[in-house]
């Protein structure tokens, strides 16, 4: 098969069992791979209602056809499971090296079931795959997992692992792979964890067969076109961290916990400032040729000391403006924290905002966390970080995540999230199509089940007022359902979403990669039953209208002063637009007809 | 005059795209592959990540390995300058990747291979920040050579 490697590995943790099992063609011919495929997975393997972080969860690692092709920015694997964050099905989705080797071993998708006795890790070497014991990396941080199992393995192997975050059950722990990047959303790492599975390394030697690679090298051309574009110039010099200027510009920077939208030190912890101070150099995800990523380091009169990636655009605001901490080395050092004891710097974020929050109210009070928790008190927020990590103290119960506080502390307002999962750095007051987004995401506050920066705030393709419900619906499930193709295929969101033919450019290069045609058209359909798939699952679990909500801050409380002064999110009113274009009754149940006719049911 | 594939480190994003197109050269029966492992130009990174390197043969004036090759299999053009092996007569003894400081000859399903220059090189066209040039092969390559032994693969 083009595209495919044709073969999926299960791994049974409890008996050790491996079996490796040929790839359905109709199953990739009708959900592509990635999330789509592990979803589809998913659904018809998984005894839905199982504990997430108990043994019959299933933790599914998938790359798409498209991976280590040349089709742009073709270097991504996504993990799926059953969320211990959010109860539903989740899909969380990584760049780096890991996943090239990962697809080159020979495998679509790695299936883990059951949970193993004692800690062990997996290495995979092309056809052979073994589960090794991995006590002695008990506790362990991330780079030194790396840096131990390659002494084990190979050292060209590349490392997917937990710390001890992941293993101490954080609720929002994350897969780190190559020490820098990070499945980070959703408690991907807290599955891994509860399956004493600390690590997957991976050497892979074989081939990916393309149809028609002579139109996948147009991937530059587009590549320099983004380059050349006003947001792409800013993109390849400044990465994601760009984002804090627009964002700022826009008022939609979100700030205190999202009380406002704009954040009077962005340019302290912006793109530029990190050239400034703590960039040695752009890089990029494997196959990409765009260079988003940064390695920094904090310089040497830094008040905090340490190297890695980033921070990214998201971390800058959920360890950044939305606890007001407006500095860069604290901010650049809690970014390397989280990747190092593994865990989502997003909603290690939405955490302590919401801890800062409540204590700012009265409602936690310094005894109970064991120091007071101001917002901006960066050293604090540090001692807070790694107690979550080691499950200490009140360190324990914040690891359990904002929602779970929010509730038992008596203001279940203040946590700013859907789903139980924190919101993306975008503030929907401001841009009312992305609260649309959010609380319909299968996922909960997801920012890469699609995104509107684009139609909103950029006006591509064509400009939309960003305040009202007018046009919005249509938007969000166009980027919902083009959202959940890319994500398929095993490609980088990112690039698809910036440019106004992205669509179009994922069919080509999807039909060059399995020689049929495919037309745009035929790319959303496939999307559109990705996404019924998703919301269908979390309706037999009980989730329907209620539970695609968003926090009164937002469809309440005016947006501060700026531009969109006084607008709150009309999420009512979109959501009964948005059901009946999907064709999902009034309650925001797929109808029964729908499901049929995307092949579903 | 002969040709080298130049590489400028500063430019480097560690994409792989080079290995990825290279091995698409080498696919056979009209089946299109790509198989960045058989690639005749390889990436590594050091350890604290701050130096990306694409290992690519440098053509050198008196090659190592043609001189410690034992079946006589690797020569040097004498027209083109290009370093070529000849894989009937390669044993696979691997004399060759040892001789060689540079780190710029692998093994593939048993026979010795390297870059040999192709015409139109596909790893140059897929590098999207310019950082590989096909050049003559009289310029310098000693800073090059010095990289490959700073960061080897």
């Amino acid at each position: 098969m083009n595209g495919w490697m044709g073969k999926i590995l299960r791994v049974n943790l409890t008996s050790g069992e491996i079996v490796k099992q040929p790839m359905d063609p109709d199953l990739a011919r009708n959900y592509v791979g990635g999330r789509g495929l592990a979803s589809k997975i998913l659904f018809d393997e998984l005894e839905l209602d199982c504990d997430p972080l108990g043994p019959e969860n299933m933790l599914i690692f998938v790359n798409g056809p498209l991976t280590v092709t040349g089709a742009l920015s073709s270097g991504r694997y996504m993990i799926v499971t059953k969320s211990p964050l959010t109860g539903t099905i989740c899909s969380s989705n990584s760049g780096g090296y890991f996943p090239a080797a990962f697809k080159t071993a020979g495998y679509d998708a790695i299936i883990f079931m059951g949970r193993a006795e004692k800690l062990v890790y997996l290495w995979i070497h092309d056809d052979n795959v073994e589960i090794r014991e991995a006590t002695e990396l008990k506790g362990m941080d991330t780079h030194e997992t790396v840096e131990l199992v390659r002494r084990e393995t190979h050292k060209e192997a590349r490392v997917a692992c937990i710390g001890p975050a992941g293993e101490n059950l954080v609720r929002y722990a994350a897969v780190i792979n190559d020490a820098c990047r990070a499945a980070a959303r959703s408690g991907v790492g807290t599955v891994m964890g509860s399956k004493n599975l600390k690590a997957v390394a991976v050497r892979g030697t074989k081939g990916v067969r393309v149809a028609d690679p002579e139109e996948l090298l147009r991937s530059n051309i587009i590549a320099d076109h983004i380059k050349k574009a006003d947001l792409g110039i800013a993109f390849a010099e400044f990465g994601t961290p760009l984002f804090v200027d627009v964002m700022n510009a826009n008022n939609i920077m979100p700030t205190r916990n999202f009380k406002e939208g704009f954040f009077h030190e962005g340019d302290v912890i912006n793109g530029a400032e990190m050239i400034d101070r703590t960039l040695v150099r752009s890089k990029a995800c494997y196959g990409c040729p765009l260079n988003c990523g940064r390695n920094t380091r904090l310089p040497a009169d830094a008040k905090f000391q340490g190297r890695g990636d980033g921070p990214e655009y998201e971390t800058c605001f959920s360890l950044g403006s939305n606890i007001c901490v407006g500095d860069l080395d604290a901010l650049t050092k809690m970014n390397y924290i989280c990747n190092e004891v593994g865990m989502d710097t997003m909603d290690a974020g939405t955490t302590l905002a919401t801890i800062m929050e409540l204590y700012e109210m009265g409602l936690i009070t310094e005894k109970k966390i064991g120091f007071p928790l101001v917002w901006g008190d960066y050293d604090n927020c540090i001692r807070l970080l790694y107690l979550i990590a080691r499950g200490e103290a009140f360190g324990r119960e914040a690891g359990m995540g904002g929602k779970y506080l929010a509730d038992k502390y008596g203001a279940p307002e203040v946590f700013m999230g859907s789903k139980g999962q924190g919101f993306a750095g975008y503030h929907p007051r401001g841009m009312v199509g992305q609260g649309l987004l959010y609380a319909t995401s299968p996922e909960g506050g997801n920012h890469t089940t699609g995104n509107t920066i684009q139609p909103e705030i950029n006006g591509i393709p064509e400009p939309m007022d960003p305040l009202t419900a007018t046009g919005k619906p249509e938007m969000v499930i166009s980027r919902q359902d083009e959202t959940a193709f890319i994500e398929a295929c095993g490609v980088c969101v990112f690039p698809y979403m910036l440019l106004e033919e992205g669509t179009e450019i994922i069919a080509e290069f999807y039909s060059a990669v399995v020689g049929e045609h495919y037309s745009e058209d035929d790319v959303r359909k496939i999307g559109e039953r990705i996404f019924n798939l998703e919301r269908e699952f979390n309706r037999r679990l009980g989730f329907t209208r209620k539970n695609d909500s968003l926090p009164k801050r937002l469809t309440e409380e005016p947006h501060n002063e700026g531009i969109g002064e006084g607008n709150v999110v009309p999420l009512e009113e979109m959501l009964d637009r948005y059901y009946q274009l999907r064709g999902w009754t009034g309650d925001g149940v797929p109808s029964e007809e729908k499901l049929k006719d995307l092949g579903i049911i | 005059m002969g040709k080298r594939i130049a590489f400028t480190e500063q430019l480097c994003t560690n994409c792989h795209l080079c290995s990825m197109y290279c091995s698409l050269a080498f696919t056979k029966d009209g089946i299109f592959e790509f198989r960045p492992s058989i690639g005749r130009i390889r990436v590594a990174e050091n350890d604290d990540d701050t130096k990306y390197v694409a290992h690519v043969c440098l053509q050198c004036r008196e090659p190592a390995c043609a001189a410690c090759c034992p079946a006589g299999a690797i020569t040097k053009d004498p027209e083109t300058g290009i370093v070529m092996i000849n894989d009937e007569e390669c044993t696979g003894c691997e004399l060759c990747i040892a001789a060689c400081e540079f780190g710029c000859i692998c093994m593939v399903d048993g026979t010795a291979v390297k870059c040999e220059v192709c015409d139109d090189p596909l790893c140059v066209r897929a590098c999207a920040v310019k950082a590989l040039d096909l050049v003559d092969a009289d310029d310098s390559v000693a800073d090059q050579g010095d990289l490959y032994k700073e960061v080897p693969l």
